[in-house]
């Protein structure tokens, strides 16, 4: 083999350095207006922390599924296995599914005998979802194990009244009881199904309505990005 | 001739003097702050480059180097390939009003070329170093 050439070594990589400033100077979602990639970016970032809690507190492998890319919607839909999302496992089984923009099927829609065609009344959007695994279409409520709201804007009384009809449909208010994770978020709730529901918010203003959840079953994070 | 502990030294100088006249200084400074302790001009080389490597691939924005970097600690492919980024779907009057689907939450196009270049040099230098060390010149 012949010997490395410090020569041509030293004007490889300064070269690729110049090309590096030149290509990370470019952002490549300079189409769309700052609003929308801004609030994506930040379920983007609470959805690493979702995966890092469920990492280190429930022991979860995380592994991206049917892409390279981790999705994310601007309009929310049923669930579709063919797309990208991740699989918790542990011990070599697929405990659960992560999913993102998903909408869920009520309460409501199931005390109603849920056999009509589901109007949009009867299905709520959540921006990241734990669900049983093998979830299709829109999962029903008692699939839901954790749900996550990303609010990158001002927190105000609408976005609590809103979190609170969610949470509705999620669960019956009942005496504490186990969920379906052994630490993080909570390892119990007052709410049957004991579904877990977290609000993430970029403006302070969320830790003044933290109150209602503390009956309900909802925590509440400021978490600027 | 092999590189020697000269060499190293010299291509290491020179590659962070060519960073920070990119204009890249803090990317200098986030590396060194990752350097622990010396084990020689080689090490120093490889390692100082091994962590430009994973700087670089995860772009420049920093809100989403953070992001992604967390991301990828955390979760991992089916291949075991480090996770590439966000791909954000449009609504289908999003789609009309901008002219594409969907757009990626990612570092640049054109990086990984780079960071693939990056490889190449490192594997030459150990190449070479390997040669060196079992007396094969």
């Amino acid at each position: 083999m012949a010997a490395a050439d410090a020569r041509a070594l030293k004007r490889r990589i300064e070269a690729a350095i110049r090309r590096y400033a030149q290509a990370s100077s470019s952002r490549a979602y300079s189409l769309v207006p700052n609003s929308l990639t801004s609030g994506k970016l930040y379920e983007a970032h609470v959805l690493s922390l979702v995966l890092e809690r469920l990492y280190q507190d429930e022991n979860f492998r995380i592994v991206l599924m049917n892409s390279t890319f981790v999705p994310l919607k601007s309009s929310p839909g049923p669930i579709n296995p063919a797309y990208p999302h991740f699989d918790l496992i542990r011990r070599s089984s697929k405990i659960a599914e992560l999913w993102t923009d998903i909408e869920f099927l009520t309460l409501s829609y199931d005390r109603s005998g849920g056999l009509a065609t589901p109007t949009p009344g009867d299905y709520h959007e959540l921006d990241i979802v734990v669900v049983d695994p093998g979830s299709t279409g829109r999962p029903p409520h008692r699939s839901i194990w954790l749900g996550v709201e990303c609010k990158n804007t001002g927190y105000n009384k609408d976005l609590l009244r809103s979190i609170l009809g969610v949470r509705r449909e999620l669960s019956l208010l009942q005496d504490d009881r186990p969920t379906h994770f052994s630490k993080w978020p909570r390892q119990m709730v007052p709410a049957d199904p004991p579904s877990c529901l977290i609000v993430y918010s970029t403006d302070s203003a969320v830790l003044s309505y933290t109150a209602p959840g503390g009956v309900f079953g909802i925590d509440f994070f400021h978490e600027p990005i | 001739m092999p590189l020697h502990d000269e060499d190293y030294r010299d291509l290491l100088q020179s590659m962070r003097q060519a960073i920070r006249t990119a204009g890249l200084g803090s990317l200098d400074e986030r590396i060194l702050s990752e350097v622990r302790n010396t084990e020689g001009p080689f090490y120093d080389l490889t390692l100082y480059l091994k962590l430009l490597i994973a700087e670089m691939s995860l772009g420049s924005d920093v809100q989403l180097q953070a992001v992604l970097r967390r991301t990828r600690e955390f979760a991992m492919t089916e291949s075991g390939h480090p996770i590439d980024g966000f791909r954000v779907q449009l609504s289908p009057e999003e789609s009309r009003m901008y002219n594409t689907d969907s757009f990626d939450l990612a570092p640049p196009p054109g990086i990984q070329e780079i960071v693939v270049e990056f490889h190449s040099v490192l594997e030459e230098l150990s190449k070479d170093r390997k040669n060196d060390t079992n007396g094969n010149r």
